[in-house]
């Protein structure tokens, strides 16, 4: 690189005039379209060489009205479950030529919010979002309403009108828990997140899929002739040491769960690191049943039993979707459900007569 | 959409896309770069002019467009992460770092996984640098050409690399002192008694011809990244107690989980396995400690690991895992913290970060069976 050449890299006129011919031109020859002479686009491509010009994407996209890019809206990309479900979007994205943008809501509505307003200024071609919360739709009804093609996945926003791809959350749960329900527990604790309380408080965020894996729980317990006790059910946020302190609580009961079943991989570490902590074994004090099959889950001791989601096909069907819609199918949104299936390892067991197990906490 | 259908009534249909600016000018009547300057705030534009154009923007449900203002100030306030796996932890605490930094300074992060490929790599930065990105956070490939770099520093465009340094760029480059942190894990096991020391690199199999020197000497400098300063660390550790580092311990045959649970298995069928095993993230952790389960091998009793990373399950396993605890957000952080003081101006020659590691023992080591 000569010195004294802009900092930004050669501009288009740069090339042009290197090429002695007009800007109108060089734009044709290097953006290949338009009727340019054989002579001309030599000329062109040898100045853009001589002058490392890179095409200006975002010059050219003023002109397409596309960015090639789509955003991805999440709660946290540390956690296992959107790291895994943002891979499978970006492995399409980028074979079909899209890149993606990324933001962290850390499940915060102000966050996801500000996030939908800067990546549709942005202009993203597409917009994916796992909603921090059901209650919370206005910026999404607003983005929907400009245009902007939107999806939503892993959560429920009812009646938004946008395609959705999900897991058939009330059925999984459902399941996971008859699992335990079939294998004799009668007194099964549910570690779960945001909102799925049965007192969910106004102004309470409320993730969908708390809300419905509990819905699937209860379901469990009917169908097994049990009594749902809402004092089973702790709920609260996805952190890991805030999941570890619930099960302390849950498992400091005096009739305390012979089961646990947890609706998210976090939540389920924690329950592991739990038991841990008040010195009961797994499955023997207490059975687990884990929601997503995270790289560990084979390797921890017992080998855990999970409702595996897929979650890579789910980030992956999302992108497809969208680039469909970019691509200009119209068609009416679809709400796109996709199953999880039962894993069974070694967590789980019949419930024995309980052992008088000291607790050390 | 039929209006028995639904339901739904909008400002424009699904699936055109929002309004654009040659929309808006074609409205308002005028040319699109009249409309650019009335709705961009800049140049100079009649009032009515300037009404018509907002007035036909506001029809169309028109948003302000950050690609116009790009045009205009010459930065697209995003950043490009390029790194190898966003699964593994290592990559996405360290994403989740750099994020946290760009968001909170104005800046997007558009996110590219390489798998460690390096064709991939170098058709990403092209891609991110068509996209004007401002600047590039990359974890370059193992031993990687890196010419695609050098050709986006001398653009102008700032580059950091994560956790791995390429000798001669002229980037930044944030991590840990991968050679230390190796010597002072294999130097514990030493001082256990062991003498077999499996290291499971993830390098990729083409970097294994390059570890068969006699000894490993020089490998800090073949491989020229994490995997080989981390080979060169072990090295050093076992020549200083007096061993002859034999190549036929160390491992490079990829980067995945499944390939870490080959190696293993491998190297345990040797007439001389090791009594210990060193991985150099948290998936390969995984993969060497599920091979041992899978052989029936007690950890740590028989063998002993140690892994680099502290995973959030390191605590949930049986043993619990004896880890090096890198500063993974901290890393993240502070590379996009060096990137943005770069995109502002800062022009010192390039600095190499070193952030401390912590040594964390659990219970997967232990002296060698007699």
């Amino acid at each position: 690189m000569p010195t004294g050449s802009p900092p930004r890299g050669a501009t288009i006129l740069d090339v042009a005039a290197g090429a002695g011919v007009s800007r109108a031109t060089a734009a044709r020859a290097l953006g290949g379209y338009g009727s340019v002479s054989p002579a001309a686009r030599e000329k062109v491509l040898a100045a853009a060489g001589v002058l490392s010009y890179r095409a200006n994407g975002v010059a050219r996209s003023m002109i397409t009205g596309r960015t090639m890019t789509l955003g991805v809206i999440v709660g946290d990309i540390e956690n296992d479950f959107f790291a895994r479900l943002v891979r499978g979007f970006t492995d399409v994205a980028r074979a079909e030529g899209f890149d993606t943008v990324l933001a962290s809501t850390d499940e915060r509505v102000d966050n996801e919010r500000s996030a939908v307003r800067v990546f549709l200024e942005r202009r993203v071609d597409g917009l994916m979002v796992a909603p921090a919360s059901m209650r919370d739709r206005d910026h999404l009804v607003t983005a929907r309403d400009s245009g902007a093609r939107l999806l939503v996945v892993d959560r429920r926003m009812p009646r938004l009108g946008v395609d959705a791809v999900l897991l058939d959350n009330v059925a999984a749960a459902q399941e996971a828990v008859q699992q335990l329900v079939a294998a004799g527990h009668r007194r099964i604790g549910l570690l779960t997140g945001v909102g799925a309380g049965h007192d969910v408080v106004a102004g309470e965020t409320v993730v969908s899929t708390s809300t419905d894996r509990l819905e699937g729980y209860r379901r469990a317990l009917s169908d097994g002739g049990l009594q749902f006790d809402p004092g089973y059910v702790m709920a609260g946020d996805f952190h890991l040491h805030a999941a570890r302190a619930r099960t302390v609580t849950l498992l400091s009961r005096t009739d305390r769960p012979t089961a646990v079943f947890a609706t998210d991989s976090v939540l389920t570490l924690g329950v592991l690191l739990g038991l841990r902590d008040v010195g009961l074994s797994c499955p023997e004090d207490v059975s687990v049943v884990g929601f997503d099959d995270p790289d560990w889950a084979s390797v921890v001791t017992p080998p855990l039993s999970v409702m595996a989601q897929p979650v890579y096909e789910l980030g992956a069907t999302a992108a497809r979707r969208l680039i469909a819609r970019v691509r200009g199918n119209a068609s009416r949104p679809t709400t796109q459900i996709l199953r999880a299936s039962w894993r069974g390892r070694k967590s789980v067991t019949t419930p024995h007569a309980r052992r008088d197990v000291r607790l050390t906490r | 959409m039929k209006p028995e259908d639904g339901v739904f009534v909008r400002a424009s249909d699904p699936g055109q896309g929002m309004a654009t600016l040659p929309q808006v000018a074609r409205v308002a009547g005028v040319s699109t770069a009249t409309a650019a300057r009335a709705l961009g705030g800049y140049g100079s534009v009649r009032p009515s002019t300037r009404e018509k154009v907002v007035d036909a923007a506001e029809r169309l449900g028109y948003r302000p467009n950050g690609l116009a203002r790009s045009m205009i100030t010459g930065s697209t306030k995003t950043l490009g992460v390029v790194l190898s796996d966003i699964e593994n932890p290592f990559f996405s605490r360290a994403l989740r770092g750099v994020s946290d930094i760009a968001h909170a300074h104005g800046y997007e992060v558009l996110l590219v996984n390489t798998d460690e490929d390096l064709a991939v790599e170098q058709n990403a930065v092209r891609v991110l640098m068509e996209k004007r990105v401002d600047g590039l956070v990359v974890s370059p490939s193992e031993g990687a050409d890196s010419t695609h770099l050098a050709g986006v520093i001398a653009s102008g465009t700032p580059v950091v690399l994560l956790d791995r340094r390429i000798p001669r760029l002229a980037a930044d480059t944030v991590g840990i002192d991968n050679r230390a942190a190796a010597r002072d894990v294999t130097e514990r096991l030493l001082a256990l008694g062991h003498r077999r020391i499996g290291l499971v690199t993830g390098a990729p199999p083409a970097a294994a011809a390059l570890l068969h020197g006699h000894g490993l000497p020089g490998v800090e400098k073949v491989i020229g990244s994490t995997a080989g300063l981390r080979a060169a660390g072990y090295r050093d550790a076992l020549v200083a107690a007096g061993l002859t580092p034999d190549q036929g311990y160390v491992s490079a045959e990829g980067f995945r989980r499944q390939d870490a649970a080959a190696a293993t298995k491998r190297l345990m069928s040797l007439a001389q396995p090791p009594t210990a095993f060193i991985a150099l993230d948290s998936l390969l952790s995984l993969g060497v400690l599920e091979a041992l389960s899978g052989l029936g091998v007690r950890c740590p009793q028989e063998v002993s690991v140690i892994g680099f990373d502290d995973a959030d399950w390191a605590e949930a396993v049986s043993p619990p895992l004896t880890v090096v605890n890198q500063p993974v957000h901290e890393i993240g952080a502070e590379a996009c913290r060096r990137l943005l003081a770069r995109i502002a101006g800062d022009s010192r020659r390039a600095l190499h970060r070193k952030l401390s590691t912590t040594f964390v023992q659990r219970g997967s080591t232990g002296p060698p069976p007699q």
